[in-house]
């Protein structure tokens, strides 16, 4: 038994998915739920703190997760399964922005801009997508 | 042969080891031969098509 466990990559990858899910939940709610500009207003002390905590162990083993050291080794499969969900992934982008240039202009967006808020809801999505794609395959992918 | 003793001799996970036996991976060429290396056969004596 070793200081810090090694982990398999399922386990890092399973890991990983909560961590994003968590990540994009507490930025879904700063974008949508809570007052936009001022996301702690009115939050007790004490739960914003807790919250803070939460999320820098969530980044603390994110990393954990992505040093290899501490994760197996990936193997061919593992590879293979990382090319089949990242494809599917720019498929479903290249597939948003055909669909954002047909329809786009009539559904009144000419302009897209996205703030620093969305992008982090839009990186922890992506990473949850992407891990959440590695296991399906990994579980189901034949 | 243990699959986490034969995934280390390949240099693979224990896991693709396992969907190897239950026949839902197909592997590669080269993991194919290094198999039949450690068994000291062929590949066609390992693995075949149906």
């Amino acid at each position: 038994m070793t200081r810090f466990p090694r982990l398999t990559l399922s386990q890092a990858k399973t890991i990983r998915v909560i961590c994003w899910f968590l990540v994009g939940v507490a930025q879904f709610f700063v974008l949508f739920i809570h007052a936009q500009g001022q996301p702690m207003k009115g939050i007790p002390l004490f739960i914003r703190i807790s919250v803070a905590v939460l999320l820098l162990i969530v980044v603390c083993i994110v990393i954990y997760t992505t040093i290899d050291k501490f994760v197996e080794k990936p193997d061919e499969r593992a590879v293979l399964n990382n090319y089949r969900a990242n494809s599917l992934l720019y498929s479903l982008f290249f597939v948003l922005f055909g669909l954002y240039i047909i329809f786009g202009e009539k559904l009144g967006i000419n302009t897209f801009s996205i703030n620093r808020e969305q992008i982090i809801f839009l990186f922890s999505l992506l990473n949850l997508a992407q891990d959440g794609l590695f296991l399906f395959y990994e579980r189901f992918g034949s | 042969m243990e699959q986490a003793a034969l995934a280390e001799q390949v240099g693979v996970r224990r896991e693709t080891i396992g969907r190897l036996e239950r026949g839902l991976y197909n592997p590669s060429l080269k993991l194919a031969m290094d198999i039949a290396k450690v068994f000291d056969t062929t590949v066609e004596e390992i693995f075949f098509f149906e």
